[in-house]
Formats: C-alpha cells, sequence, structure tokens
C-alpha cells in the first residue's frame, strides 16, 4: 500500500501544463505556492484570553485594524473581517497546534490549506496587471507592503496582500477558480512580458 | 495622384514629411500624418461624404469634433469593420479604407434620394402616423422598418481585436485637454495630488489649435500648451490620457472612459489593446470640456459646403486646409469674425459677411472691415445654391422682428458658408452627474447651474468664453479640486492672455426665407435625423409640448450624436410655438456614452476562455483524459457520463447505472458545498436552521436535513456530520453552496449573535470520491485496513476516519443511490491519488465510473429529490411527501411558522409523484405539461409538470416524477402528457420505483 511520500500530490494548476520560464526583463513573474498552511481562525477580538492565547501562538499579536497584515517568524496573520483571521504558515503542524491553543476557548481553527492555492504576482507592472481587474486603489499611498483586501479580480472573488515594494502581491484564490486566475494574470500580463517561476 | 490642391502651404500642425496614402469609397487619396479623414478629404476637394438618414439629402463635414453629424462613415473592412464613425475623428493612417454610408448605389447618384422629391409624405412623427393599424401587421411593418433604418451596417462575424479595462484612482480628474483643463492640471499637479487628464482628441490643446489672433504669457497658444504638457509629463502623479473620451459620469464620481489605443495605427501592436475602457473614480473631477458652435437654422443650411465657423478655423489653422475658397460668412455673434479674417490670412476669400444683428461694431468688425469685406447687417441667407457643393447664395434684409424678409434677393457666389449661431458649453457631463442647468440669456445657452457632485466646471463648459478667463478659472478651480482632495499649495498665478475682444449675439432661432416655413427648401435643425424647424413646429402645433416628447416624435436629438449640435435650437424653436420661456420648456436628458463606445471595450478580456470562470475539481483532468463528456453546474464543470467505444448517451447511462447496481460504481463528488461548522451551540444553530431534530446526533454520525425558507418552502438539502464535540460538517447542495453559508451568517448575525458558533467554507479542501454499489465494501476493504467495514461496526449514516490508499480520510457512509455507499474525503491534493487507486483496486469488479446523469437516474429509482429539479422555491416538505423530516416537537426552526398555516397543508396544492407511461419505453420529456381532461388542442386545464424523467435500465422502463395538482390522492389515476407530435398516458404511482424495501443499503 502506498504511503503518502510517495503519492503524487496535485495542485490546482498542476492541470495546466504550466511551463516553468519567460524573458528575464518581464514586467511580471508569476508563482504558484500550492501548499503552505493556510488557517481560518475565528474568535471574538474581545476576548481578552483569546487575543493573548492566540498571540502567544502565532508569536504576534492579531491585526485588529481591517484590512492590515501582521507578521511572524511563524506566520502571517491578514486580517478578513471582525472575528475572522487568514493565517499564512510554512509550519505544518500549526494547525493542530493552535486548534490545541484555542480548544478550551470560544474559537475556532479551519483548515483550508487546500480548500485555496496562492499565485504570487510580482514585477515592476504588479500593479498595472492588478488594476485591469481590481477596482481598489492599489496606489503606493493608498495600498502597501503590510495590507491586504478582499476584492474581485476579473470575474472571481480572491484575497490578497501586498508583501513587498517591487510590489508583490500574493493573491489567495479558491482552488477551483485557480486556473481561470491563472489565465487571467497571464493575459493581463502580456503586454507587459510574463516569466514563471518556481516556488522556493 | 490627386493632389492636395486645398492644402495651405504655411499653415496646419500636419507632418508634411509623411504622406499617407487612404481610400474613399474606393478611390485613393493623399493626406499627411496629423490629417483627419475629414481634413485630408477637404485637402483633396471631397466634400460629399454621405447621405441623410431620411431625405438622402447629400452632406458634407459641418463640424471639426466629435459633434459631426453628417461625415459618418464605415472603416474597414471584414470583421474590423465599423459603422457611423466621425470622419471628424478618425486619424488617418496608411491603408486606411473608407467608405460613404447610407447611400445606393453610390454617393453620387443615390435612389434613395427620391425621399426628398416625396419629403410631404415623411412629416414629422411619419412612423408612428403609417405604421399604427392594423396591430396585427406590425411585425410586418417592423421588417420594413428595420432595414430601412440605420446608417452603417454592422461587421458580419465576431470582432477580431483585443479590447482591456483598467481601473484608475484620481484626486481630481480633469475632463478636456484645452486651455482650461491644461491650466487646471498644471495648478492641481503642483500640489502633487493624484491628476489624471483626459482629452478626446489626438493632440492637447483643444480651441488653442486653432487660433491664431491670441497669445498666452506673449507666446504663440501652440507654444504655451507644448511647454505645459511637458511640466504635467514631469510630474509623476500625473497622468496624461490622450484619445480618451470621458463616456459616462456616474454616482460618487465614478466615470467612464473610452481610450482609442491604437485605432489610430491601423493595427494594434502585439498584445496591445485597440482600445481601452478606463473606470475611474476620483475625489474631485474638474470639467473642461468646451463648448460647441450651433449652426443657424436656415434655407437648406445642410448642403455640402456649409461648415460650422470654428471648424473652419480649426480647418485653417489646426490642419492646414483650406475649406472653400471663397467663403461666405453667416453669423449672430462675433466669433465668426475670426474666422473671416483666419481665411484672408490662409489666402483664401471672403465674398460677404452676413450678419443677423442689427449693427455691429468692435474690433473685430473694424478688423474685417479695414480687410474690406463686406458686412451685411440685419440681413440672412434665403437661399443656397448647389446640391452636392455649395455655388452661391442669396441674401435679404430681415424685417423689423427678424421673423421674415424685405427688399429684394441680392445673389452672391461661393463655395463654403462658415456659419455661428453661437455657443453651446458642453454641460453633457456636467447634466450626466445630475448636475442641474441654467439658462444664460446673454450665451442663449444652458450652462451649469448647481452641482449635485464634487466636481466644478472651467472655461467655456462652465460659459466663460474668454480665453483670459478661461485659463484663470481653470488655475483657480485645480488648484481649489486639489485641495479639496487633501493636497494642500497656493493656486499659481493664471497665465496672461490677449484676443480679440467680443460683443453680444443675437439669437435668432430660424432665419426666415422668401416662402413660408417648409416650402421651398428645408430648415434643418437635426441634420442626422433630417428634422426640420417646419417637423419641430408641425409637432408642437400636434399637441407634442414636452421636450422629451418632441424628442421621441420628431426624433431630434436620437441619432448618433444625440443631438449634440441640434438640441438647443429645436429647443428655441418649441419654445417659439408654445410662446414660453426655454428654461420653463427645459432639457432632454443627457445620457451616457458621450460619444458612441465600441461594446467590445465594454466586454473587455471578458471573451474566449475568459468569458466566465469554469470551476474545476481535482479529479477533472481524469475524466478529461478519459473521455468523459461534461456538463455545467453553476460555475462547475461535472462530469456528465463516460461513453465507451462509441457509445450513445443513452447506451452509456444505461451500463453506468447498471453497473452501480451490480456491481459498483465511482463518482466524483467533490463539487458538493461544505461548511465547517464549530462551536458549543453549533448542534442548537442546526437544530433550528433544519426542519428536523439535531441536538442528540452523536459524534461520528450523520443525519439528513432539509432546510427551508421563512415562507416555509424547501431551500437546499444535504448531510451534516458530527465530527467531534461541538464541531460539524455540513454538505450543500453544489449549485446552493455561497448561498447556504451566507444563509447561516445571515441568522447568526442578525437574530441569534448570541449563539456561540462559527462557519467556514471548506468546499475545495476535500476531494470527495463516491463509491455505490454492492461491491463498494469489497473495494473499500482493499485499500483501508484501519477501519472495520462490517455493517456492524460501520452502520449507514456513520462517519470514520481511516487511511485510505495510504492517504488520511473521512470516510461517510452514506447514500444517494441506495446502495451500500461511501464517501471518501481526502485532502484535495491527493483527490486524483485516491481516485486512481479506487479504479485500480476496482478493476476485479469493474469498477465503473459514472457522472451526474447516472447519478440523477439512480436517486429517482430510489425517489431521492434533487432541490431545484423537484422543487422550485414554491414547493414545501409536504408537497414532497417528506413531512417525515419535519419535526412536530421542537418549539421553532426557520419556515415553521410558514409552514403551519392550513394552507400549506392543502391537498389540493401540486404534490410530487410518480408517473409510469403506458409504453414503458416512452420516456417523457422535463417539463412536460400533465393534464387530466384532454383536448384537441391547447388550452387545457394544467394539473402540472414532469420534473424528472429517465430510462431505468434497473426497472426495465421509464421512470418519471412530477408535481401534479392533488398528486398524493391520484395514486392510480390515468393522466396524460400532450407533446407536439403524441400524447403519452400515464399513470400516477408513489415517486420510488427501486428497492422499495430499502433492503441494499448494507449491500
Amino acid at each position: 500500500m502506498a504511503d503518502l511520500e510517495t503519492l503524487t500530490a496535485r495542485t490546482p494548476l498542476d492541470p495546466l501544463d504550466i511551463v516553468i520560464g519567460g524573458p528575464s526583463d518581464a514586467g511580471v513573474t508569476l508563482t504558484e505556492i500550492p501548499f503552505q498552511t493556510r488557517l481560518v481562525l475565528r474568535g471574538l477580538p474581545s476576548d481578552k484570553k483569546f487575543v493573548s492565547t492566540v498571540k502567544k501562538a502565532l508569536g504576534v499579536e492579531l491585526p485588529a485594524k481591517p484590512g492590515t497584515v501582521a507578521s511572524s517568524k511563524t506566520a502571517r496573520v491578514l486580517w478578513t473581517g471582525p472575528n475572522e483571521w487568514m493565517v499564512y504558515s510554512d509550519d505544518t503542524g500549526l494547525a493542530a497546534a493552535l486548534t490545541k491553543a484555542v480548544s478550551n476557548l470560544h474559537a475556532a481553527v479551519t483548515d483550508v490549506t487546500e480548500h485555496y492555492t496562492l499565485i504570487r504576482l510580482s514585477g515592476r507592472h504588479a500593479r498595472d496587471v492588478m488594476i485591469k481587474g481590481c477596482a481598489i486603489d492599489l496606489h503606493p499611498r493608498e495600498f502597501g507592503p503590510g495590507q491586504c483586501a478582499q476584492s474581485h479580480l476579473g470575474r472571481i472573488t480572491v484575497l490578497f496582500d501586498q508583501t513587498d515594494e517591487t510590489p508583490s502581491y500574493d493573491i489567495l484564490v479558491r482552488a477551483s477558480f485557480a486556473e481561470y486566475l491563472w489565465m487571467y494574470l497571464e493575459d493581463a500580463g502580456l503586454e507587459f512580458g510574463v516569466r514563471i517561476e518556481n516556488v522556493g | 495622384m490627386s493632389g492636395q490642391s486645398f492644402r495651405i502651404r504655411d499653415k496646419g500642425r500636419i507632418d508634411r514629411s509623411k504622406p499617407v496614402r487612404f481610400t474613399f469609397d474606393g478611390k485613393s487619396y493623399e493626406g499627411f500624418e496629423g490629417d483627419t479623414l475629414a481634413s485630408a478629404l477637404i485637402a483633396n476637394g471631397v466634400h460629399l461624404i454621405g447621405r441623410s438618414f431620411k431625405y438622402h439629402r447629400p452632406r458634407g463635414i459641418l463640424a471639426a469634433g466629435s459633434e459631426e453629424p453628417n461625415a459618418l462613415i464605415q472603416l474597414g473592412g471584414g470583421n474590423k469593420s465599423e459603422p457611423n464613425l466621425r470622419a471628424t475623428q478618425i486619424e488617418i493612417f496608411d491603408g486606411l479604407e473608407a467608405a460613404s454610408q447610407n447611400r445606393w448605389p453610390n454617393l453620387k447618384f443615390d435612389v434613395g434620394a427620391i425621399n426628398s422629391v416625396f419629403h410631404r409624405l415623411f412629416p414629422a412623427g411619419f412612423y408612428y402616423k403609417t405604421f399604427m393599424w392594423p396591430a396585427s401587421l406590425w411585425l410586418k411593418y417592423e421588417h420594413v422598418i428595420r432595414h430601412a433604418a440605420g446608417l452603417g451596417k454592422a461587421p458580419p462575424d465576431r470582432d477580431p481585436d483585443r479590447y482591456e479595462k483598467v481601473h484608475a484612482h484620481a484626486d481630481v480628474l480633469i475632463v478636456g485637454g484645452g486651455p482650461a483643463g491644461l491650466a487646471a492640471a498644471l495648478a492641481a499637479g503642483k500640489t502633487g495630488a493624484r491628476v489624471i487628464l483626459a482629452d478626446e482628441t489626438a493632440d492637447w490643446g483643444g480651441s488653442l489649435l486653432s487660433e491664431s489672433d491670441c497669445e498666452i504669457d506673449g507666446k504663440e497658444p501652440a507654444r504655451w500648451v507644448e511647454e505645459t504638457v511637458a511640466e504635467l509629463e514631469a510630474m509623476p502623479e500625473v497622468t496624461l490620457v490622450k484619445r480618451c473620451t470621458i463616456t459616462g459620469y456616474y454616482d460618487h464620481n465614478y466615470l467612464t472612459g473610452l481610450e482609442r489605443v491604437s485605432d489610430h495605427l491601423g493595427a494594434a501592436p502585439e498584445h496591445t489593446p485597440r482600445q481601452r475602457l478606463w473606470k475611474i473614480r476620483a475625489k474631485r473631477v474638474v470639467l473642461a470640456t468646451g463648448a460647441l458652435e450651433r449652426p443657424l437654422v436656415f434655407t437648406d443650411n445642410d448642403r455640402p459646403g456649409v461648415m460650422l465657423s470654428s471648424a473652419v478655423r480649426t480647418y485653417v489653422n489646426r490642419y492646414g486646409v483650406l475649406p472653400g475658397r471663397k467663403a461666405v460668412i453667416f453669423t449672430n455673434n462675433d466669433d465668426a469674425y475670426r474666422t473671416a479674417l483666419a481665411l484672408e490670412e490662409a489666402h483664401g476669400r471672403v465674398a460677404a459677411i452676413v450678419d443677423v444683428r442689427a449693427s455691429v461694431t468692435g474690433p473685430l468688425a473694424d478688423a474685417v472691415r479695414a480687410k474690406g469685406i463686406t458686412v451685411y447687417e440685419n440681413h440672412g441667407i434665403v437661399s443656397v445654391q448647389g446640391t452636392q457643393k455649395v455655388t452661391g447664395i442669396e441674401v435679404m434684409q430681415l424685417d423689423a422682428d427678424g421673423t421674415g424678409v424685405t427688399g429684394t434677393a441680392k445673389s452672391l457666389n461661393c463655395d463654403l458658408i462658415a456659419m455661428s449661431g453661437g455657443w453651446n458649453p458642453t454641460v453633457h457631463l456636467f447634466s450626466q452627474s445630475k448636475g442641474k442647468l441654467t439658462w444664460d440669456p446673454e450665451m442663449a445657452a444652458f450652462i451649469p447651474g448647481t452641482a449635485s457632485q464634487a466636481l466644478a466646471s472651467a472655461g467655456a463648459c462652465n460659459g466663460t468664453m474668454g480665453l483670459a478667463d478661461g485659463l484663470k478659472e481653470g488655475v483657480k478651480l485645480g488648484a481649489e479640486a486639489a485641495r479639496e482632495a487633501g493636497h494642500k499649495g497656493r493656486a499659481p498665478a493664471a497665465p496672461k492672455a490677449t484676443e480679440p475682444a467680443q460683443g453680444s449675439l443675437r439669437p435668432l432661432w430660424i432665419t426666415p426665407g422668401k416662402a413660408r416655413l417648409g416650402r421651398k427648401g428645408k430648415h434643418f435643425v437635426d441634420f442626422q435625423n433630417d428634422v426640420t424647424a417646419a417637423d419641430v413646429q408641425l409637432a408642437a402645433r400636434e399637441g407634442y409640448r414636452s421636450v422629451e416628447h418632441l424628442k421621441r416624435y420628431t426624433t431630434t436629438g436620437m441619432g448618433t450624436d444625440q443631438g449634440k449640435t441640434s438640441n438647443v435650437n429645436a429647443l428655441a424653436i418649441l419654445s417659439d410655438v408654445l410662446a414660453a420661456e426655454i428654461p420653463s420648456v427645459g432639457t432632454t436628458t443627457f445620457r451616457p456614452p458621450y460619444t458612441p463606445a465600441t461594446i467590445g471595450a465594454y466586454a473587455g478580456r471578458n471573451v474566449g476562455k475568459l468569458f466566465e470562470p469554469i470551476r474545476k475539481t481535482r479529479i477533472d483532468e481524469w475524466a478529461r483524459a478519459n473521455g468523459a463528456k461534461f456538463e455545467h453546474v453553476g460555475q462547475w464543470m461535472r462530469a456528465w457520463y463516460f461513453p465507451k467505444n462509441g457509445e450513445t448517451f443513452r447506451q452509456a447511462i444505461d451500463r453506468e447505472v447498471k453497473a452501480v447496481r451490480d456491481s459498483v460504481g465511482i463518482l466524483d463528488a467533490s463539487t458538493l458545498g461544505k461548511i465547517d461548522i464549530q462551536g458549543p451551540d453549533a448542534a442548537e444553530f442546526l437544530n433550528r436552521i433544519y426542519t428536523n431534530a439535531w441536538l442528540k446526533l452523536g459524534v461520528g454520525r450523520c443525519r439528513y436535513g432539509l432546510m427551508l425558507k421563512e415562507d416555509g418552502m424547501v431551500m437546499d438539502d444535504g448531510v451534516t456530520t458530527c465530527i467531534g464535540e461541538s464541531h460539524y460538517h455540513m454538505t450543500t447542495t453544489t449549485g446552493g453552496a455561497a448561498n447556504v453559508l451566507s444563509w447561516l451568517e445571515e441568522w447568526h448575525q442578525t437574530e441569534w449573535p448570541d449563539l456561540k458558533v462559527f462557519f467556514s467554507s471548506v468546499t475545495e479542501q476535500w476531494s470527495v470520491v463516491a463509491i455505490n454499489g454492492p461491491k463498494s465494501r469489497a473495494v473499500m476493504q482493499k485499500l483501508c485496513n484501519d477501519v472495520d467495514f462490517s455493517a456492524d461496526a460501520f452502520p449507514f449514516m456513520a462517519m470514520k476516519e481511516g487511511t485510505v490508499a495510504g492517504i488520511p480520510a473521512r470516510l461517510y457512509r452514506i447514500s444517494f443511490t441506495g446502495e451500500l455507499s461511501f464517501e471518501i474525503n481526502v485532502p484535495a491534493r491527493y483527490g486524483l491519488a485516491l481516485w486512481e487507486a479506487l479504479m485500480e483496486a476496482g478493476k476485479e469488479f469493474d469498477i465503473t465510473p459514472y457522472g451526474t446523469e447516472t447519478m440523477h437516474v439512480l436517486r429517482a429509482e430510489k425517489g431521492f429529490i434533487i432541490v431545484g429539479q423537484e422543487t422550485d422555491g414554491t414547493v414545501n416538505p409536504l408537497d414532497l411527501g417528506m413531512d417525515w423530516i419535519v419535526s412536530k416537537k421542537k418549539p421553532d426552526f426557520v419556515g415553521k411558522r410558514s409552514l403551519e398555516r392550513e394552507s400549506m397543508a392543502s391537498p389540493e396544492r401540486k404534490q410530487l409523484v410518480g408517473l409510469l407511461t403506458e409504453d414503458p419505453q416512452t420516456v417523457l420529456p422535463e417539463g412536460g405539461h400533465v393534464v387530466e381532461k384532454l383536448k384537441p388542442q391547447p388550452p387545457m386545464v394544467m394539473l402540472g409538470h414532469v420534473t424528472s424523467s429517465y430510462y431505468s435500465p434497473n426497472c426495465g422502463r421509464s421512470i418519471a416524477m412530477a408535481l401534479i395538482k392533488g398528486g398524493h390522492a391520484r395514486h392510480g389515476q390515468t393522466l396524460h402528457v400532450p407533446l407536439e407530435d403524441k400524447v403519452v398516458k400515464v399513470t400516477v404511482t408513489e415517486p420510488r420505483f427501486f428497492d422499495l424495501e430499502g433492503e441494499r443499503i448494507d449491500g
């Protein structure tokens, strides 16, 4: 019988047979980051016990301001609602650890690692690609590293945050919409040149 | 080569080093880069450009901008062809192919012009008067009208071009790159504000490019424009967009712009759009859209060679072409005198100025007279000679009140009439923004009044006609807008400008002719739709007193130009007849788009594979590789069936359906909606949302639930499982997933915020494979050795965790087929691996992949409903015979109160039944109407309709379900389903057809 190590894990974009590469001076790069740990964390910000427990477990205070992101060594936490956060981490044990930490509190941890995939759009024309399909003002005066938003991109809904000044955007998309988003971004990037990069 | 004999040697901004060849109606011409099609045709002495809409009158070029009503062109060929483009806006490029419209067999000889002879048969409201009765003939009339309607031709096939959209945000959006707009942009830009400046033309400067008699800060206007644009371009937060028409002004300072990115290049470079739709959200808007000159309404004022006075100046100064060698200026104001001087300067001749004002003085009149040009004061043009080009005119003196003429007519030879009836500020966007217009009697025009959005109007569009004042206003409003948007900074000093001073105008809305209005020639008001002053007066006499009615009855302002040159004239003439003040008559509504917009730009990239997102499961690629046929389920693409070796649809379904009951089948069920529910009050919440009892569901147990809307009608169904302490996994229908999650959140947030429970969608976290059939246990046992699969240890409606093919999995013993069944949930990345392992393990049992169609047949054999198929929002659980799932004990649940109304249990309601056709091989069409009393033809009293219908190989006959009035009491009755070609006799039964005792569930 097979074990997990030998089984082929497929990302939502694998069926597209994406070819890594492209011009070195491309205006944008696209990268799929498929299997990072992703958790939906629910709890009440007014619950001091919850807030302090989570801070201890994640190494960072939960962002309280709408559309902001807080990061620690182990996790990146995006504000997605008044009692809802999205947690990204490379620590595959975080789901269990966080679930355990809040087990006696009114809180919920839901593993959504597979529910989504993440597409990183980066490059000097990344913003130009984003604003073709996203109505949010992404001008550096209005939106920069440490900020996130849930909005339409093209014809679908995504959660994205800006991770650096390049700019780079980490776009979280539901797995079933990933093919659409990838094709959409490739198409929107055509005029600037698109390079596909491997994660890592 | 026909030379450009009307080109002026030392004028114009065209690039004479870059000749451009193009064709018009198949004939080749030469122009220069920088020409519009209109200016290039004028350079070649071509003035007959098109035929008018109704009378097919020969028409030329009236204007020099987007307001052009006459010179409409079909551009390009094949699928790139575009109709009704204004020759005045088309920038020429090598190889451009232009054609005239609305003529047959050709422009010079047009059969349709016969309409002009019979013009008395085509009065205002012709269509309304002629095609009114009998009503039954309307369809035939419409066919005839459609054929005659429209000017250009639509392209035959799909649009090959690329269109894009972009979202833009600005502190200050400035519309119009003329003097006021440029001044505003500079003032706003200097504060560091984010500024977008858009102009519909290819060049910055607006009216400044047409003038040779003014200076700004001691410089030629073109030089000032260049320097200003250079300064703006150096500002990082200023975005300049040329060839971009701001087409619409909507709520919250949201505006749209249509940028013609590469139309002027002929072909777009690779990956470059042809056009781009801008969606602009601006904190403040400064409108600097200028003003449009009004035509004068005089006899035969539509002849080729009759042109707006300012347009003549534009052709002379901006394009370096002479629209005529000998001009007559016809005016009611001083501005047209500048045209006379410009023509003289360009070596054209001016035969005379005809002015309706009684006495004309001032510097411009002095300058004209100094050149020896005769000015006919208190005169009007009473006739125009020449049909395809003006050859001369007659002028007569106006009587005391300007409604008639006196004395004798004097003839003048000329080939150009430059007319000016004053100016209409371009208030279209202001009005679209819901700003109120006011009437300025000095200008005899509407100007912006009270704004209702964060905007300001600068320059001519605000009625500020002088250059110096316009610049000043631009600077002031640009700086103010930036400040209001949060940017500090003083307004810079306004540039100093000089230009000839002007006196006032005399509004004379109709220039009387020699005969009564409507006789001996036509006074055109709306050139594009062939509406005359006589038509407007007739409509008013017939009782069309509202301007909105007048517009629709006469079609004034309803052409592709939306009456840019005609609306105020029509309104003034209507007011005259009604003896009412113009402002009290009001204006028609200004609607977007300002100029016609390509539909492709609104589609953008939502075409082809990006037309609609297609959702796919992680097993989709296997189905694709194995020949599945697919169907759309909402946005999902689901495997429909798996035909083998040339099977027909029916053969494939029969095989799949039998295989499940005889051995084992495998289905990708990943699209089912899944919601993770956590919290100590989760059970209580479920108890309130579902109709049945949920408080005592143990860990590891599943329960089927039905959700109702408040009205007691079925909304969704699915199985929810208790997967841990205060932790549930809900499934919903594929199409209902998003709605159900919103539904749960809504009830939690608005009605029961006290309940401690959280919901999160996990639909795509899990790949779900359902294996069904007597051999499914055997397949599971081959792949999973940490779960006891015996019926006792793992009963129906239980959930266990285990390892399947090495993959951590949740196994649900639930069934949508009535067979022994397992729904295996694994982390989505292993979905394909799981599927392949099951296929391999199932080989010895001939495991059969099946899709949604077989799923439907199998559930119908068992009488399981599908929400949305057996229900349509008007069906309650009692109608479905599902009262067994409605708790009688619970104090409340969503829909309970409605469901307890007496009428909800009425035996007269449509109820779910089974139908068996007399001939077992006949399969009823879904949607078929069921009747009791058959008549030879409709109408018949309809009892209900067929909701599901299939051939069931397991029953050896067709089966169907239907919603029938009083159906539960009709079991055994014979009814009829009348179809187009036959009537099917059916017997009403229970809506269950197979395994009535439920003996197969344990395998």
